[in-house]
């Protein structure tokens, strides 16, 4: 890879001259038209000879901070004032399954890895919308079909999904919009209504008039996000920017994952996109282990206890849920709290920098301990300091308490503060 | 995030993260009633420690102190293992103060030392406060268990085979609601991480905040009757390893309480309402969310109209 390299036998002068120019036609074919983005990747960066075995005999990178920069860049985007967000959403999921969902250019197929990454999705939209409602629409040979009702069980979504893959005929995008539309019509009006569409297709095979859709979801305060696997298609974009949605595509399994799943988190809402107002919830207490009870929702026999609705007693097996027989919400309170940090986000770190004063420098990360860099000795990447606490914190634990803990630990162990939120 | 799954985990090497409180508001009050003081728990503690880590010789145990000061290390069995070349001198750090310098021998010494010499700094901080200004009584709970959070993380990043986590929580001064996000949102990060949170509460009372923590990890809530019997039911019960929990039974509580309390009375409610915006409780029906000041456009909601009654799922 290295032509420039000294030649072993000490070739002649023109010689040498000859090589570096063709080194220059190698270096400009390689910066320009010929290479692809992919070839340019391994071409300029050279990634392979920043490894280094460690004492686990797991592969490391030698110096991992221009990578730990660049993951953090995430996060930096996110907003850390407190915005109002869509936090009852009721969100219908549009998965392509034409022909083009049957292409193997992710493999196995789009339709396995569209069907591996949205079972993900199902499972992290529940975990951080718990009072939401989601259901999943195909569009397959022209027709849309619903594949599940809005519902708050992930596990139903997930094994409605997993029976009926199978790649056929063309995508239609009205289809599809149309019948989100009318399953998110009865909704209460405090919902927030969105649609997102997986798409696989490079083209949409409509009976009518697909701008009269998009102007009908548009009316209907329909949020549309698109999720592409091909290439951007000019009617999704349209879409998208209509009804305030987002259009991405996904350039590889791993790309859309992420794209997927920033769908997870409640997107930022209008005012007058859902009008406030109070929902009567019910918060129902757990019958002993042991008590047999027929429980409202599957008419089954339990002994492991049930939840009873304080309204009309009815028994529900879990929860949340809405009660059976007098359709209040049944929820209990870590659910709301989960929803909690949406609300109150840990403001993100800043990068410690060499100049800022470098005495008493701590030498581990607060919250796990792990060597900092900086010291003598220390490990490669970046020392996050929290702007709050000033504590110093390594790069994963600045992951973690970003993407899962959110809490930040070094503000935990102070005083509250007049800016921190409310407890 | 979801780092381990659990067949990645051998199941007979556990590491545990005891978080214990040394709040000395906690400790004084027992030593004059309940005749349990801080030093005897200290030698249980000890006692308790040696026993889990002769259980099987890769077991990792990292202790974190929580006080009115803050949380710190004071205990780590890998940094000890792995010897200087993960020893930083950290003088500057009071949290890392030389976690590693002792060998297998004295943990016993070492650990009674490093607990004295908090637990003295923190009566010190206690009375010296004492004369100016109200002195902090809150134990710093969801501090020690976000750093217990990232500890476990820490090892779950380390090499395979990664030791089956959970967490153990010796606590025993009442709930603080300000801490109530901060503690339910290091409970649904451990709920996602699949590590139980046991919990020994040595007070006088029960913490729904500890008894929700216990149910939704899947660990084990005890309250033992006699507080300075502490070691019997420490090994009887959070020294139990993942594994052989399946096959024992393990005393479970009677309830937890998942009703809501709401923001305005701060009653305990079974029916109640939720503002849209913010999911605010409330206990009556108001014009305005008190919390995020959403004005309510509607009509005091009835349960809606067009709700359809849900099929049976199969």
């Amino acid at each position: 890879m290295s032509p420039a390299g000294p030649h072993p036998q000490g070739p002649p002068a023109d010689a040498l001259l000859q090589d570096a120019e063709e080194d220059g036609d190698l270096e400009a074919e390689e910066a320009g038209r010929d290479a692809r983005a992919w070839e340019r990747e391994y071409a300029d960066e050279r990634s392979w000879e920043m490894l280094q075995e460690d004492d686990a005999g797991l592969l490391r990178a030698l110096d991992v901070t221009a990578q730990q920069r660049e993951r953090r860049r995430r996060h930096l985007a996110a907003p850390a004032a407190r915005i109002r967000r869509g936090m009852i959403r009721y969100l219908v999921l549009v998965v392509d399954l034409s022909r083009a969902a049957a292409e193997v250019d992710f493999h196995p197929s789009r339709m396995a890895v569209v069907a591996a990454l949205v079972e993900v999705f199902i499972r992290e939209f529940f975990d951080q919308n718990p009072l939401s409602h989601l259901g999943i629409i195909a569009l397959r040979a022209g027709v849309a079909q619903r594949l599940t009702e809005l519902s708050g069980s992930p596990q139903s979504h997930i094994t409605a999904l997993k029976a009926s893959l199978g790649a056929d005929g063309e995508a239609s995008l009205q289809n599809g919009l149309d019948l989100a539309r009318a399953a998110l019509a009865p909704i209460p009006a405090y919902g927030h209504r969105e649609v997102v569409v997986v798409s696989s297709a490079l083209t949409t095979c409509d009976p009518g008039d697909i701008h009269a859709a998009i102007a009908a979801c548009k009316k209907h305060r329909i949020r549309c996000s698109v999720v592409g696997l091909a290439a951007e298609v000019y009617i999704c974009a349209t879409l998208a920017r209509l009804t305030g949605g987002t259009y991405t595509i996904a350039t590889s399994e791993g790309h859309l994952r992420d794209l997927l799943l920033e769908h997870a988190p409640p997107p930022p809402a209008l005012q007058q996109d859902a009008p406030a107002s109070l929902i009567r919830m019910g918060f129902p207490q757990r019958q002993p282990d042991g008590a047999a009870s027929i429980c409202a929702c599957h008419a089954d026999l339990r002994l492991d206890g049930a939840y009873v609705c304080p309204r009309c007693k009815a028994r529900v097996c879990e929860l949340p849920t809405e009660c059976h027989v007098c359709s209040i919400t049944l929820m209990s309170s870590p659910h709301l709290a989960r929803s909690y940090h949406h609300l109150f986000p840990v403001p993100p770190y800043d990068e410690w920098q060499a100049s800022s004063s470098s005495a008493a420098l701590p030498a581990t990360c607060f919250a796990c301990q792990a060597g900092l860099p900086g010291v003598a000795g220390g490990a490669t990447g970046v020392r996050l300091v929290c702007p709050r606490c000033a504590r110093h914190f390594c790069f994963d634990c600045d992951a973690i308490v970003h993407e899962s803990l959110h809490n930040c630990p070094g503000c935990e162990c102070r005083p509250a503060a007049p800016d921190d939120p409310p407890g | 995030m979801a780092q381990g799954t659990v067949p990645s985990r051998t199941d007979d090497v556990s590491l545990m993260v005891i978080t214990l409180e040394i709040n000395p508001y906690i400790w004084d009050k027992h030593g004059m009633g309940a005749a349990f003081s801080i030093q005897a728990m200290v030698e249980q503690m000890i006692i308790f420690v040696n026993s889990y880590l002769l259980l099987h010789h890769q077991n990792q145990v990292a202790i974190i102190t929580a006080g009115t000061e803050g949380c710190a290390y004071i205990f780590d069995s890998a940094a000890s293992k792995q010897g200087p070349s993960n020893a930083q001198p950290a003088a500057t750090n009071g949290s890392a103060n030389g976690v590693s310098e002792e060998g297998e021998r004295g943990i016993g010494s070492i650990l009674a030392s490093r607990i004295q010499r908090v637990v003295s700094e923190a009566e010190q901080k206690w009375k010296d406060g004492g004369s100016g200004g109200e002195p902090n009584r809150t134990t710093y709970l969801s501090g020690a268990l976000s750093m217990a959070l990232c500890y476990v993380q820490r090892c779950l990043r380390g090499p395979k085979p990664q030791p089956q986590p959970r967490m153990l929580c010796i606590h025993g001064s009442p709930d603080a609601p300000q801490q109530y996000i901060a503690t339910m949102n290091a409970m649904f990060s451990a709920q996602k991480l699949q590590v139980p949170i046991d919990v020994c509460m040595i007070g006088g009372q029960d913490s729904a905040f500890l008894q929700q923590a216990a149910h939704l990890t899947g660990g084990l809530y005890q309250k033992p009757p006699r507080p300075e019997a502490l070691l019997q039911y420490l090994l009887m019960v959070p020294a139990m390893d993942l594994h052989s929990r399946q096959f024992l039974l393990a005393p479970r509580p009677a309830g937890v309480d998942f009703r809501a309390s709401c923001f305005c009375h701060k009653k305990t409610i079974d029916l109640g309402f939720v503002c849209s915006v913010c999911l605010s409780i409330f206990c009556q029906f108001s014009r305005e969310c008190s919390t995020c000041g959403a004005v309510y456009t509607m009509a005091r909601p009835t349960p809606a109209a067009g709700a359809k009654r849900k099929e049976p799922e199969a």
